[in-house]
C-alpha cells in the first residue's frame, strides 16, 4: 500500500517536471532577430561576401554558353578610366623594357572599358610587374561590370619573384653553363652562410585562376556582346599592369597527345648527355621565405659534411611552411648544349615525410608553360625516408622534349588530385556550419535530449540537407581510400562526421540532442583535416636531367655509411658547440654584446641568422652573443654580476622593477634615440618612461619597446549578418544589441581573468580617467572617473550575466559566443589555425567607444607592452653604446619586418607577430580590411604608466571584481576599499627605494 | 721519588679517562680516532652546511635587513619582525591559514596514510602492488592537480559545473576557485589526494618488515583483537618509519603553496588560500623584498621546528 503510494509520488513529480519543462521550452523559443539601422562597412563587406556565388555555382551557371572563339582581345593598362584612377597611380613611360605601362598602389580600384564583339566565356590574362615593395604577394579583387561575379576572385593572388643574392659568392659552371657549384660565405665553424634573398622582378604573365587551389583551369567569365567594364581593386602591395587580355578559352593537350606531337616531329631519346643539378641552386622563388639551407638527415644529401652545416636542399618538411602552401614555386635553369636536343625525363632526390600514406602535388611549368594537362598534378608519394624518381603523376613517368639552349622549370605547390576532394569537404563544412548555427540558434548550446524542439518543422530542409552531406561525406572517403589505397585515420575523421549526420537526418528529435555537442568538435576536425591536406611539403635535394629510361642515383645511405656518419656527427658534437648561439667574430677593437632573450629556440635562431646576415656587415666593430636563457635567469644573474648587457624580451612590470633599483640604464641619452622614438606608437613608451626627482624633473626611459599588444573585438560575420546586426562601434551600440544576441542563445564574453586588468584600464581611460593620480604616487580608484568605469565594466558581469571565465576560442569556433573582447595576437593565430572550419566567417575590429555629452566618441585602448633593457653592468663593460646600437638596428622596420616574415615562413600562419615597429606590424601580411582595422586601433593606443608597486593593482582589481560577482558589493565600493591598501604600497615602495619616480607631465 | 715516579709514567702510561678532559677535547680526540669515518662523512656534510645550513643562516641574517637581490643590502634591525607581526593583516590571515591547511592535512594525510597502507598490507602481494601505485602514482607528479583544475573549471563547461547545471541543482556556474566559500575546502581535499607520497610508501615498507613470528608469540601471550595487535605489535616495530612519515607530513602540510596557486592562482582571490608559504613568495619574487621574506622564512621554520619536536614526544607514546 504505501508502495504503491510512493510510486504515484514519484509519477506524479515526474509529470509536473515534464509539464514545467515544456513550458519553460515554449518560452524559450527564438524571438525574431530586430535589424539595427545605421552601417559599418566590416560587416558590410563581410555581409556582401556571404553573399557572393561560388564558382561552382557561377560554373553550373554559365558552364554551358558557348566559348568565345577569335583573336584576344588586348586592353592597355595604360588606357584606364582615368576618371576611377586612385591616387598614386601613374603612366610610366618605361619599366624593364615595356612602354607607356600603369603603375597601381596598393589601395583602390582601377576600371578598364572593353568591348567584346560576341557574348560568350572569356579567359583573362594579365601581364604585370611586380615592382619591389613588402615581401607578401599582390592581391587584387577582380570585377566584371562592377560586380564581383564570384567569391574566388576577391582575393586573386600573383607572386613575386625573389632569389638568392649570389653577387658576393663565386658560382662554378661547367662549359655548358650549368651551375656545378656555389662557394658559399662560411662563418667561422665553416658552416655555410645562406646568401640573402633579394626581388628580381620581370615582367611576368598571370591567368586568373583559382587563388583556393580547389579548381585546377583557369577561371573563365561570360561576357556580354558590347561594352563590359573591368577592374581591379587593390588589397595588398603595389603593381605595374602592361595588358589585360580576354582570350579564347586553353585547354591543355594530354601527355598522350603531347608525345604523338614529339613522335610526329620526329624527336628521338637524348643521347649521351646528363645534367646534375643541385635543386638549392634555384634560379628563382615565389617568397623571401623559400631558401636553400641545411639538412643532416641523410648521409649522401650532395654535399654533406658531418661536421658542418653545408647547404644542400631546399624546400620544407612538416615542421616548416616554405614551399608548402599553395601558388608558391621555386624555378631552376639548366642549358642543353648543341647536338644534345632530345627526349629525358627530370629524375629528382626528395624527401617526403609530411604527408603520410599520401602524396603531395606541384605543377610543373617548363619554359613558363605548362607542357601537357597531367603536369598539372605531379605526385610525390610519402616515404618515411629519402626516395629518388621520375617526374610522374601517379602512373606514367613523363619524357620531355628538351631542345638545344637554357630551359627553365618551375614546380609550384598546388592540390593536384587532391584538390576536389579537399574543395568537397570545405563546402561541406561550410554547409555543416550553417546548419549547426540554425540548431544552436532553436536549442542551445547544449540541448536537453527529453525536450521536444520540433526540428523536423522548423528546419525541414536543413535537416533533410545532413543526409545528403552524409552521403558527399562517404563519398570523399571512398575516393580517398582509392588515392591512398587505404583507409587511414583521415578518411576515419570523414566517416564519423558522416555517420554522425546521418544519424541527425534520420531521427533528428532525439539524435541532434545527443550529438549535438559530438557535432561540433567533429566539424573541427574536418577543419584541421583540411588544413593537414593543405600542407604540402617536400624537400629538393637534386635534379638529374638525363634520356629517358636512365637509371636514377641510389636514394639514400646504407647502413655502413649512415652509420659512419652518424657516429662522425657523434664526434662532432663533442666540438661543435652548436647550443651557444654565439657570433664568431672576435678580435681586439670588437665590443662584444651579451643578448639574452627568453623567446624559443626556434625564435632565437631566426634572430641569430638575421644578425649574422645583416647586423655583422653594418656594424663590424661589435660582435653580439646571443644566448636563450630560461625565464628567471636575469634575477639572479643580475645579482651575482654575471648578467646580460641587453636583456630582450621584459615585461612592462619587470623592466621597472629592475630600472628603479639601479638594474637597467636609461636609453634616453644615447645617439639615435630620436630616430628609435619614431618607430613606435607613443603609447609604447608611456610604461618606461619616467620623471626622476619631481614630475617635472629629468626624464629617464628604461626600456625600448619590442611587442606590444592590445584587446580587440572579436565577432563572426556569419551570425551578425544572420540576426542582421552591425558590428557595434560605441559601447551603447554593444548593449543594445546584448538582448537580441542572448534571446538567441548565444554569450558575449568582455575578458578572462588575465585580460581582464587590461579591458578594466581600457574603460578608465575611454572615460577621461588616468590609473593614478598625484603623477603616479597614488591610485586613482577613489575619483568618479574611475569609480564609473569600474561600475560600468562590473555591470557586464552582474546586470548582463557575461561568463567570468570562457574558453573563448572554442565557444567562437562553434558560434556559442559569436563577440567577444580578447587578447589580439594570440587569438588571431589560434583562429587562423585551429579554426580553418570558419575561415573568412569572423572578423575583428576596435574595442567599443565611449561616448560623451558632448557627442565625442572616445575609443583608447589599454596596450600591453614588453621591452628591451640595457643592464646596469653594460656600462662598466663598455658595452652599453653597442647594446643600444643593436636593439636598435634589431627593432628597425626592416629587420622587424624581415623577422615577422621568417616567423610566419617557419611557425605558418600561427607566427604572427606582435612586433611594436608599427611600420613592420602595418607590412605583416594583413588584408586590406585588416590593416584598416590595425590603423584605426594603433591610433588610439593607449599606454598604462609602470610606477614601484604597481604589481598590486591587478590583484586588487580582480578582488574587487569578484567581490561584486560573488557577493553584490556595490561596485564602486568594492573598489574604494582597496584605495588605502595600494596607496600604502605604493608608499612602502618609495620609501625603500633612494630616489623618486613620477608621471612626467606631458 | 719524583723521577722514580715519571719513569713509572712512562712505562705503563695510565689509560686516559673520559674525565681527565672537557667535552671538547673529548670529542677532538675521538674524532681523529675515528678520522676514517668523518672523511667518508664528509662530502654530504660539505653539501649538506653549503646548500642547508648556510641558506638557512643567510636568510636569517637577511631577515634583519632591506634587500632587493639588487642593490646591496641595508641593514634595520628587528624592524621586518615588528611589522611582520604588527603591521602585515595578510600575514595574520596567512597564518591562520597555514594552521588550518596544517591541522587538518597534517593529521588527516598521516592517518590516511597509515591505515591505506595497513589496509593494502593484507591484500595479495601482486594486488598490493598495483593498489599501491594507484595510491602512490598522483603524489608523483605535481602537475597532476591540473585536472582538478579542469573538473571544478569555472566555464559552465567545467565538469562539476556541467553536471550541477544539468541536474539543475546551480542556474549559473560556480567559480569554484574565485569563491571564498569554495577555495579552502577545495585546496584541502586536493592536498590529501596528492598526500599519499612518501610517508605511504615508507609505512608500507615498515609493515612487510614486521616478523611474523612477533604476531604469533603475541597471540600466545593474549593479544585479543587487531586493533590490540596495531597497537602493541605493529606500530611500535615501525617507530622509525612513524616518525619519518610524521616530518614528511608535517613539512609538508606547511608547504602546501603550490597546489593552491595551481588551482587558485597567486594570490588566491581575497587571500582565503594564502598560506606563509605564499606570503613569503610574494615578498620574495613579487615584490623584490628579500629581507621581509626571509624574517617570514625565519619564523616559518621556527615554527616547523616546533611542531616536529611535539610530534616527536607525541609518538615516544607509542606502544605504551
Amino acid at each position: 500500500m504505501g508502495n504503491s503510494k510512493l510510486m504515484r509520488m514519484i509519477a506524479f513529480t515526474v509529470s509536473v517536471a515534464m509539464i514545467s519543462g515544456a513550458a519553460l521550452g515554449a518560452f524559450a523559443s527564438p524571438v525574431m532577430a530586430a535589424s539595427t539601422s545605421g552601417g559599418n562597412s566590416a560587416t558590410a563587406e563581410a555581409i556582401e561576401r556571404l553573399s557572393d556565388d561560388t564558382w561552382s555555382e557561377y560554373a553550373a551557371r554559365y558552364g554551358s554558353y558557348p566559348n568565345y572563339t577569335g583573336e584576344p582581345i588586348v586592353i592597355q593598362a595604360a588606357d584606364a578610366d582615368q576618371s576611377t584612377l586612385p591616387d598614386g597611380a601613374e603612366v610610366l613611360e618605361e619599366l624593364d623594357g615595356k612602354t607607356n605601362v600603369l603603375y597601381l598602389p596598393d589601395e583602390g580600384t582601377v576600371t578598364w572599358k572593353v568591348t567584346v564583339p560576341e557574348s560568350g566565356l572569356y579567359a583573362i590574362d594579365l601581364s604585370y610587374y611586380p615592382i619591389e615593395s613588402k615581401m607578401s604577394d599582390i592581391e587584387r579583387t577582380l570585377r566584371i561590370n562592377g560586380e564581383v561575379p564570384f567569391s574566388e576572385v576577391r582575393n586573386l593572388i600573383m607572386t613575386k619573384r625573389w632569389a638568392e643574392d649570389l653577387s658576393e659568392v663565386t658560382v662554378v659552371r661547367d662549359e655548358n653553363g650549368n651551375i656545378t657549384g656555389i662557394e658559399y660565405d662560411k662563418d667561422a665553424s665553416g658552416n655555410d652562410r645562406r646568401p640573402s634573398k633579394i626581388e628580381t622582378p620581370e615582367w611576368m604573365d598571370y591567368t586568373v585562376s583559382d587563388p583556393t587551389g580547389y579548381y585546377n583551369n583557369e577561371f573563365y567569365f561570360y561576357l556580354e556582346a558590347g561594352e563590359n567594364t573591368i577592374s581591379l581593386q587593390a588589397q595588398k602591395e603595389p603593381m605595374v599592369l602592361d595588358t589585360i587580355t580576354l582570350r579564347e578559352r586553353e585547354s591543355n593537350i594530354t601527355y598522350a597527345e603531347y608525345q604523338a606531337m614529339n613522335e610526329a616531329a620526329g624527336y628521338t631519346k637524348a643521347e649521351d648527355f646528363s645534367i646534375f643539378l643541385e635543386a638549392e641552386y634555384s634560379s628563382a622563388t615565389s617568397s623571401a621565405t623559400i631558401y636553400p639551407q641545411n639538412d643532416k638527415s641523410s648521409a649522401i644529401n650532395s654535399p654533406q659534411s658531418a661536421k658542418d652545416s653545408l647547404i644542400n636542399v631546399i624546400g620544407g618538411n612538416s615542421n616548416s611552411y616554405t614551399w608548402s602552401n599553395l601558388g608558391q614555386w621555386i624555378e631552376w635553369t639548366f642549358v642543353i648544349p648543341e647536338g644534345k636536343a632530345g627526349l629525358y625525363t627530370i629524375g629528382t632526390r626528395y624527401l617526403q615525410s609530411a604527408s603520410e600514406g599520401l602524396f603531395v602535388s606541384r605543377r610543373l611549368y617548363l619554359d613558363g608553360e605548362v607542357p601537357f594537362e597531367e603536369a598539372n598534378n605531379l605526385e610525390f608519394m610519402y616515404a618515411s625516408g629519402w626516395a629518388t624518381g621520375t617526374l610522374n603523376d601517379g602512373e606514367t613517368e613523363f619524357e620531355f622534349y628538351l631542345s638545344e639552349g637554357e630551359h627553365t622549370i618551375r614546380l609550384e605547390v598546388n592540390y593536384g588530385h587532391l584538390a576536389d576532394l579537399i574543395a568537397e569537404v570545405n563546402d561541406c563544412v561550410t554547409r555543416i556550419n550553417e546548419i549547426y548555427i540554425k540548431i544552436l540558434q532553436i536549442s542551445g548550446s547544449d540541448p536537453d535530449p527529453y525536450m521536444d524542439y520540433s526540428y523536423y518543422k522548423r528546419i525541414p530542409d536543413e535537416i533533410s540537407e545532413m543526409g545528403v552531406l552524409a552521403q558527399r561525406l562517404y563519398a570523399v572517403s571512398e575516393q580517398m581510400q582509392e588515392l591512398s589505397g587505404q583507409s587511414s585515420s583521415s578518411t576515419a575523421t570523414i566517416e564519423n562526421v558522416a555517420r554522425t549526420l546521418e544519424k541527425m537526418a534520420k531521427d533528428s528529435e532525439r539524435q541532434i540532442a545527443k550529438n549535438f555537442t559530438q557535432l561540433k568538435s567533429y566539424i573541427g576536425n574536418l577543419g584541421t583535416w583540411i588544413n593537414g591536406l593543405s600542407q604540402q611539403s617536400l624537400i629538393l635535394d637534386y635534379f638529374v636531367i638525363q634520356p629517358a629510361g636512365g637509371e636514377m642515383p641510389r636514394a639514400d645511405a646504407n647502413f655502413f655509411e649512415s652509420a659512419w656518419y652518424e657516429i662522425q656527427m657523434f664526434f662532432y658534437s663533442f666540438f661543435e658547440d652548436e647550443a651557444s648561439l654565439a657570433s664568431a667574430v672576435e678580435g681586439e677593437d670588437i665590443v662584444t654584446v651579451e643578448v639574452w632573450t627568453t623567446a624559443s629556440r626556434e625564435y632565437t635562431q631566426i634572430i641569430r641568422s638575421l644578425i649574422d646576415e645583416n647586423f655583422a656587415d653594418e656594424n663590424p666593430g661589435i660582435s653580439i652573443n646571443l644566448k636563450l636563457v630560461a625565464a628567471g635567469t636575469l634575477l639572479p644573474a643580475t645579482f651575482s654580476g654575471v648578467g646580460p648587457d641587453v636583456m630582450m624580451d621584459v615585461t612592462a612590470s619587470d623592466a621597472m622593477n629592475y630600472a628603479v633599483r639601479g638594474a637597467t640604464l636609461d636609453v634616453n641619452h644615447y645617439e639615435g634615440f630620436d630616430e628609435l622614438y619614431g618607430y613606435f606608437h607613443e603609447s609604447a613608451w608611456v610604461p618606461t618612461t619616467v620623471a626622476l626627482g619631481s614630475p617635472d624633473g629629468e626624464i629617464a626611459v628604461y626600456g625600448i619597446p619590442q611587442t606590444q599588444n592590445f584587446n580587440v573585438m572579436f565577432y563572426r560575420t556569419d551570425i551578425f549578418a544572420e540576426l542582421g546586426l552591425d558590428v557595434p562601434t560605441t559601447w551603447d551600440e554593444f548593449n543594445a544589441i546584448l538582448p537580441i544576441l542572448s534571446s538567441q542563445n548565444y554569450l558575449v564574453g568582455i575578458g578572462k581573468s588575465t585580460e581582464r586588468p587590461s579591458v578594466f584600464n581600457t574603460f578608465i581611460y575611454q572615460n577621461g580617467g588616468e590609473l593614478y593620480s598625484n603623477n603616479g604616487t597614488t591610485i586613482s580608484f577613489d575619483e568618479d572617473v574611475t569609480l564609473d568605469a569600474f561600475t560600468r565594466f562590473c555591470a557586464f558581469y552582474t546586470t548582463y550575466n557575461f561568463p567570468l571565465t570562457y574558453d573563448a576560442p572554442n565557444r567562437f569556433r562553434t558560434g556559442e559566443m559569436p563577440l567577444f573582447i580578447g587578447d589580439y595576437i594570440t587569438n588571431y593565430n589560434q583562429f587562423t589555425v585551429f579554426a580553418p572550419e570558419i575561415k573568412g566567417l569572423w572578423g575583428f575590429t576596435a574595442i567599443p567607444g565611449t561616448v560623451h555629452d558632448d557627442g565625442t566618441v572616445n575609443n583608447s585602448a589599454a596596450s600591453t607592452v614588453t621591452y628591451a633593457v640595457i643592464m646596469r653592468d653594460a656600462a662598466s663593460r663598455g658595452t652599453d653604446e653597442a647594446g643600444f646600437q643593436f636593439i636598435k638596428w634589431w627593432m628597425g622596420s626592416e629587420i622587424q619586418g624581415q623577422y615577422a616574415n621568417e616567423l610566419v615562413a617557419l611557425l605558418g600562419p600561427a607566427g604572427k607577430y606582435a612586433t611594436a615597429n608599427m611600420d613592420a606590424f602595418n607590412n605583416m601580411s594583413w588584408s586590406a580590411n585588416e590593416i584598416r582595422e590595425i590603423e584605426n586601433i594603433f591610433d588610439n593606443l593607449v599606454g598604462v604608466p609602470e610606477m614601484p608597486g604597481s604589481y598590486i593593482i591587478t590583484r586588487y582589481v580582480e578582488f574587487a571584481v569578484l567581490n561584486v560577482y560573488n557577493y553584490d558589493y556595490v561596485p564602486s565600493e568594492a573598489l574604494m576599499d582597496y584605495t588605502q591598501t595600494i596607496n600604502s604600497e605604493f608608499e612602502r615602495k618609495r620609501e625603500e627605494l633612494n630616489r623618486e619616480f613620477f608621471i612626467p607631465i606631458r | 721519588m719524583s723521577e722514580n715516579t715519571v719513569q713509572a709514567k712512562q712505562k705503563t702510561p695510565k689509560p686516559v679517562a673520559r674525565k681527565d678532559m672537557t667535552k671538547w677535547q673529548w670529542t677532538w680526540k675521538e674524532m681523529k680516532r675515528n678520522y676514517v669515518a668523518y672523511l667518508m662523512c664528509l662530502p654530504f656534510y660539505l653539501i649538506f652546511i653549503i646548500f642547508t645550513v648556510l641558506p638557512v643562516v643567510l636568510s636569517m641574517f637577511f631577515s634583519l635587513t632591506i634587500f632587493n637581490m639588487i642593490e646591496a643590502p641595508q641593514f634595520v634591525g628587528i624592524d621586518n619582525y615588528l611589522r611582520l607581526f604588527l603591521d602585515d593583516d595578510i600575514f595574520i590571515i596567512a597564518v591562520k591559514n597555514t594552521f588550518i591547511f596544517a591541522v587538518i592535512t597534517g593529521p588527516v594525510s598521516y592517518f590516511l596514510s597509515l591505515f591505506t597502507a595497513w589496509f593494502i598490507n593484507e591484500l595479495p602481494p601482486k594486488i598490493r602492488a598495483v593498489i599501491t601505485l594507484i595510491f602512490y602514482a598522483p603524489s608523483l607528479s605535481t602537475g597532476m592537480t591540473v585536472i582538478w583544475k579542469v573538473i571544478f573549471d569555472g566555464d559552465s563547461y567545467g565538469y562539476a559545473n556541467s553536471i550541477l547545471m544539468r541536474l539543475d541543482l546551480i542556474q549559473a556556474s560556480i567559480q569554484f576557485f574565485q569563491n571564498e566559500t569554495w577555495i579552502m575546502p577545495l585546496c584541502i581535499v586536493v592536498a590529501l589526494w596528492t598526500s599519499l607520497g612518501v610517508s605511504f610508501l615508507s609505512f608500507i615498507g615498515g609493515l612487510q618488515t614486521i616478523p611474523k613470528d612477533q604476531y604469533e608469540a603475541a597471540a600466545v601471550d593474549g593479544i585479543r583483537n587487531r586493533w590490540q595487535e596495531l597497537w602493541y605489535v605493529t606500530l611500535p616495530n615501525m617507530k622509525q618509519q612513524l616518525l619519518f612519515g610524521a616530518v614528511m607530513s608535517i613539512t609538508q602540510s606547511f608547504n602546501f603553496g603550490q597546489i593552491v596557486t595551481d588551482l587558485a592562482g597567486f594570490p588566491s582571490y581575497n587571500y582565503a588560500a594564502h598560506t606563509i608559504m605564499h606570503h613569503l613568495q610574494d615578498y620574495g619574487t613579487t615584490r623584490f623584498e628579500v629581507g621581509y621574506s626571509s624574517a617570514i622564512a625565519t619564523v616559518l621554520f621556527i615554527i616547523m621546528i616546533g611542531a616536529n619536536l611535539l610530534v616527536n614526544k607525541l609518538l615516544s607514546k607509542v606502544g605504551q
